[in-house]
């Protein structure tokens, strides 16, 4: 089982630097967004962003670009596989395709972390700014990626069996920023009090929540939370994987591989 | 020995395609069976159930004993190489697909390596080792996609098309590649239009239409079913007129060009040859049919009824 995650670990990263020359200029792209998102920041709310107001605009950035990606990637991958017929060779594995798919998202994310870290740094040093996060972050990141991987998966289940998901993507993205946006931990009455207790059970939210919690208003690492947080990455990614099994079984009765 | 079981195999798509009804058949260690059957017959339909790429309605297929719809050991003991072109990722090289594809019948990375380093030199392809899948051409592509399916060392070769759209020299090549590992003891199914690679390769034959296998038999036995009684004689000089009506009267003989089919035994072959005498005959033997005429006898055969 080692054995897969590391040959898609390799394969990931074979593609991601296949063309180094493309691979830089995507890097440096993404680079100077951010760094145009940063100064806009700072344009907008007119004063020099710094210190803890950095701090929480690079993770929650961070989160947000590696919990799109998770969603994105596996059914855009899905559907070009499909559309040229690898993805039936893939199915003629002797491992469950789930378990295949998993390890897929799981070290593409790896890679994307990797990549967002070089990138941050680079900015940290263009900007000559100074950020520092508590090692505790590391968690909710981690959980929310989870979950992040299990809504992939769901999208990506959908995808084996609707080929032509494209068009749906940009709306679960609005979703998925609501998600990620909306300051539950300040709904605390009434009607919004309801709400705010059932997002928790939303994919990423508790997560979320001790993400800002932690970077924004240095709130201590809340034990409670963290169990929300854990319970909620791995309910969402075991619901991703047992939706993307579901569709690759029925995928497989319907005759659906091969984009008929 | 049996390498693979197909019994009864079944599939409809919706309501109004019955795709496959009730195939099964059987191949041997070291026996190249030719799936033949016009366009839409259920050919691919029927070797992805085995594969287990496509659930079947009824029936199962075993491949060692093992169905590989319920046992994932069944994926390690077979190779497939599907219709198209692009059964291989092209953004990887050569040597990566070979690896990351050995790794996914469950070889470990080392194994899978040092495998394809051998496949490729083996395959003649070890000069694209590193080369991007979609550089290649489609003949190097389609040997690649035999060599990716052989890396797990399986007992059985399933392949769709394995021609289609090859050069003559690529052609010749995969059919080389296939006698080779048919040689070795692999079991090995193929569909094919092209009956004349069928008729160099195989061992048996299943002819399919409408999902139903309508004859099936070792080509052998085939090509002698449908060898008419006879011999054609050809002659080297000409006939007097007067013989040929006996021949023709007397014999039943045909005349097609310069050749006389005559049917019946030997011995009435010896008379004839008397009649002949002294015209010099260029050659003679029994009259031959090739696969593709018994694959339009048994399908038209088939519409009319
Ligand atoms: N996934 C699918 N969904 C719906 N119909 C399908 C599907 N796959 C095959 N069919 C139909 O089933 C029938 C058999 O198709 P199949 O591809 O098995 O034929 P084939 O013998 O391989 O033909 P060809 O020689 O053209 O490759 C056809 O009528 C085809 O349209
Ligand atoms: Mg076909």
């Amino acid at each position: 089982m080692i054995r897969l995650l590391y040959i898609e670990l390799l394969r990931t990263l074979a593609l991601t630097i296949r063309y180094p020359a493309n691979f830089a200029s995507s890097l440096f792209i993404s680079t100077l967004m951010f760094y145009g998102l940063f100064m806009g920041a700072q344009y907008l709310s007119g004063q020099e962003v710094f210190g803890e107001n950095l701090n929480a605009m690079v993770v929650g950035w961070t989160a947000w670009v590696l919990a799109t990606k998770a969603l994105n990637k596996p059914p855009l991958a899905i559907q070009a596989e499909a559309d040229t017929g690898v993805l039936e060779s893939v199915f003629l594995s002797r491992y469950k395709v789930w378990w295949i798919f998993f390890c897929r998202a799981l070290s593409e994310t790896l890679v994307d972390i990797v990549l967002i870290v070089i990138m941050v740094s680079l900015i940290v040093w263009l900007t000559g700014s100074e950020v520092s996060f508590s090692p505790a972050i590391a968690f909710p990141i981690a959980m929310l990626l989870l979950a992040g991987i299990g809504m992939g998966l769901i999208v990506g289940g959908v995808a084996l069996q609707v080929k032509r998901l494209g068009a749906m993507l940009p709306s679960l993205q609005m979703l998925l920023l609501l998600l990620m946006f909306t300051p539950f931990e300040n709904w605390t009455s009434g009607a919004d009090r309801v709400i705010a207790v059932a997002a928790m059970w939303m994919p990423m939210v508790p997560s979320v929540v001790m993400l800002r919690g932690l970077m924004a208003f240095n709130t201590p690492f809340d034990p409670i939370l963290a169990v929300y947080a854990a319970v909620n990455g791995i309910v969402w990614m075991a619901v991703g994987l047992i939706v993307f099994a579901k569709m690759a079984q029925r995928v497989k009765a319907k005759g659906l591989l091969a984009g008929y | 020995m049996e390498v693979l079981i197909v019994d009864d195999l079944q599939k409809a798509f919706g309501r109004n395609t019955q795709a496959v009804s009730g195939v099964s058949f059987r191949v041997n260690k070291g026996e190249v069976f030719a799936f033949l059957g016009p366009n839409g017959a259920g050919k691919t339909t029927t070797i992805k159930m085995i594969a287990g790429l496509l659930l079947p309605d009824e029936g199962a297929g075993w491949i060692d004993g093992l169905d590989p719809h319920r046992n994932p050991m069944a994926m390690e003991r077979f190779g497939a190489v599907l219709e198209g072109n692009r059964n291989l990722y092209w953004r990887m090289t050569a040597f990566e697909n070979m690896r990351y594809f050995g790794v996914q019948k469950g070889l470990s990375q080392r194994t899978a390596s040092r495998r394809a380093d051998a496949l490729l030199e083996r395959f003649d392809l070890i000069s694209k080792r590193n080369h991007q899948v979609r550089s290649l051409s489609r003949g190097m592509q389609q040997k690649l996609a035999i060599a990716v399916a052989l890396i797990h060392e399986p007992r059985m070769l399933l392949l769709d098309e394995p021609t289609l759209g090859l050069d003559v020299s690529s052609s010749m090549q995969v059919i080389s590649l296939i006698r080779e590992l048919r040689e070795q003891g692999m079991a090995i199914v193929l569909t094919t239009h092209q009956l004349d690679i069928a008729e160099t390769l195989a061992d048996r034959v299943a002819i399919i239409r409408d999902g139903r296998i309508i004859k099936e038999a070792s080509k052998t036995d085939l090509i002698l079913e449908f060898t008419p009684d006879g011999y054609e004689i050809e002659l080297g000089g000409e006939l007097s007129p007067a013989n040929r009506d006996v021949l023709v009267d007397e014999f039943n003989a045909t005349f097609e060009a310069d050749r006389i089919c005559l049917p019946g035994d030997s011995d009435h072959l010896y008379n004839a040859l008397n009649v002949i005498r002294p015209t010099p005959i260029r050659s003679l033997g029994r009259a031959k049919v090739d696969l593709a005429y018994i694959f339009l006898q048994l399908t038209e055969e088939g519409y009319r009824s």
